[in-house]
């Protein structure tokens, strides 16, 4: 470490706090503050004034809000359980596995959904579930199902479905990698001692692989969280929110009121309300599970 | 490897029993694997399938290869999508190049010099990473109209610079922490200046990590869709991403152009990934990880 006079140092930061600032800070404040105005981006009279607590209660009085509130922790919890327990399934086969250049070869494989971009699968899992020439129902028909196609994304009892099962097979390459690099990361010695012990097999992996990424294994799920419960890419993409709120979730609903509003008049109040709802519930929940897991862990 | 040891040592004839025991032998390792691999591969392989088809031919045979190739698939969009996939590289290259030279000063420095506030400066910027982000939508989409770079690559590139360049921040200082002081206090003797330490010593050192944070920016920038779709509406500078968007939907029109589109914008990053996979592996694990 050295000690420059420090003022000059201060000036090579300011490239980032420049951009910090606007991008990055102000726009939470800017969210909190418009939160209790009536906004709708115009520059006339009435397109914004001051409404109180108005928006958040709108929000709480809305019963599609509810309705989505169910839909995202549905849409984030099934697919994270089902992903913890796929991604750790192929973490451990690949640690396990005798020949290293067919384990790299695998979890390149892996990756590869990951460094698609995410509107190509979305898009391609549409054109499956299409009514007209979708592969899900000309499947159906060739097996001799016709009385199960469905227009499956217009139909109130499987549009969310669908939106789960397209997860399939729920692995996300990055979740397998990081508990492989927790796996790897345990020196040998810990393995070679659990194997004097006798502990092989499925009780190794419960008694001596687990509780050694349980670090991997939290992270994943706060990740999970976090993603998942601000996630409204695919009911935006297949679609909006429809049919009749079925798929409606509440980061679709922000978006909507902000850009793609009925009426087409924006509502910024609305929409910057639900954002920061959106905000301190997810912030909330990722502290406090962050400090239930590892208390858990630390028993 | 433990475990295989672990059944070596044990007598012939019990070792099926053990193997059982291990849980899987080597062949059902590999077909586990390979079984939900291609699952999860399964939309993209069907999406290479059909870019190929005809609509009749996808018709008669939407499952299976269908002879002859129609590669005007690829010819009849090309045009279409041409101009969004130079945007989306142009997107993905500036804010790659731009975050990591804007955090590697500011990482350098954080890093390697003692200052009032320098640790709170560091949290104020590290603690972005566990923000949601949601929450900044629609007041940056506010902002970017407010600063009157609504429908301009700006719009794309300041936002993208200014996000990215916390991850790259937060891989760099780790990385700059452990070099030696000496090589830094050597220099210094000889009279170099903070920039030349900074440019002839610590960015050479670091060129792979470098490589890695730029790389992730690339990846995060050329996917991105929510944000471009909200800030861009001139044809001009739309992204790969919103143009395959505004080409899909067209139901009863023919899939295998489409299919060809989704292809074409698969494939800059398919290929990126294949040429540097460990570095992107590496990338994505220690960012999550520190997270």
């Amino acid at each position: 470490m050295h000690l420059l006079k420090a003022r000059w140092l201060y000036l090579w930061l300011v490239p980032t706090f420049v951009l910090l600032a606007i991008f990055s800070y102000w726009p939470p404040i800017l969210s909190l503050i418009t939160a209790f105005y009536h906004d709708t981006g115009g520059t006339g009279i009435g397109s914004r004034y001051f409404v109180g607590l108005a928006n958040f209660r709108y929000i709480f009085s809305d019963p599609t809000f509810y309705l989505a509130l169910i839909h995202i922790a549905i849409l984030t919890f099934v697919p994270l359980v089902l992903s913890l327990f796929v991604n750790i399934l192929i973490a451990e086969i690949l640690f396990h596995m005798k020949s290293r250049w067919w384990a790299g070869f695998y979890r390149f494989l892996i990756m590869v959904p990951m460094v698609t971009p995410a509107i190509v699968g979305t898009l391609v899992w549409s054109f499956f579930y299409s009514p007209v020439d979708g592969l899900l129902n000309i499947l159906l028909g060739d097996l001799g199902l016709q009385q199960y196609e469905h227009a499956w994304l217009a139909n109130n009892h499987y549009a969310l479905a669908a939106l789960l099962f397209m997860g399939i097979p729920f692995l996300w390459g990055l979740g397998a990698l990081i508990v492989l690099a927790g796996l790897q990361g345990v020196p040998d010695s810990v393995f070679e001692a659990a194997a004097l012990d006798g502990a092989t097999g499925w009780r190794r992996i419960r008694q001596i692989d687990l509780p050694l990424v349980s670090g991997q294994i939290r992270l994943l799920i706060i990740i999970g969280i976090i993603g998942g419960l601000q996630n409204f890419f695919q009911p935006l993409i297949m679609t909006q929110g429809g049919p009749d709120n079925a798929t409606m979730v509440p980061g679709l609903m922000m978006y909507q009121w902000a850009f793609d509003s009925g009426s087409g008049i924006p509502q910024y109040g609305l929409a910057t309300a639900m954002g920061t709802l959106l905000f301190v519930g997810i912030l909330g929940l990722t502290i406090g599970l962050n400090r239930f897991v590892r208390s858990r862990a630390d028993l | 490897m433990t475990s295989s040891m672990a059944t070596s040592v044990v007598p012939n004839k019990r070792l099926g029993a053990r193997r059982w025991r291990v849980g899987f032998g080597e062949g059902a390792k590999h077909l586990v694997v390979v079984f939900i691999v291609l699952v999860q591969l399964m939309p993209l392989g069907f999406m290479l399938l059909i870019s190929f088809k005809s609509s009749a031919q996808f018709l008669q045979n939407p499952f299976g290869l269908t002879w002859p190739f129609q590669l005007q698939n690829y010819t009849a969009v090309w045009p279409l999508i041409a101009r969004p996939l130079f945007n989306s590289v142009l997107y993905g290259l500036t804010t790659a190049v731009g975050s990591v030279m804007v955090a590697s000063i500011s990482a350098f420095v954080l890093a390697r010099y003692q200052f009032p506030g320098r640790e709170l400066l560091y949290y104020a910027i590290i603690m972005l990473l566990m923000i949601p982000g949601i929450m900044n939508l629609v007041p940056a989409f506010l902002i970017v109209v407010r600063l009157h770079l609504y429908n301009t690559p700006w719009a794309i590139i300041l936002p993208g610079v200014a996000g990215g360049q916390v991850m790259a921040i937060f891989l760099l200082r780790t990385f700059f922490g452990a070099l030696p002081e000496d090589l830094f206090e050597a220099a210094r003797i000889d009279g170099a200046s903070m920039f030349q330490t900074y440019a002839k010593i610590a960015l050479p050192l670091s060129f792979p990590i470098i490589f890695t944070a730029g790389l992730l920016q690339f990846f995060a920038a050329f996917n991105d869709f929510i944000w471009p779709s909200v800030v861009i509406t001139a044809a001009q500078w739309t992204p790969i991403t919103v143009a395959v968007d505004q080409m899909s939907g067209q139901y009863g029109g023919p899939i295998g152009p489409e299919m060809a589109a989704y292809t074409i914008a698969s494939l800059p990053l398919l290929v990126l990934f294949a040429l540097t996979s460990r570095q992107f592996i590496r990338g994505m694990i220690s960012g999550a990880i520190k997270m």
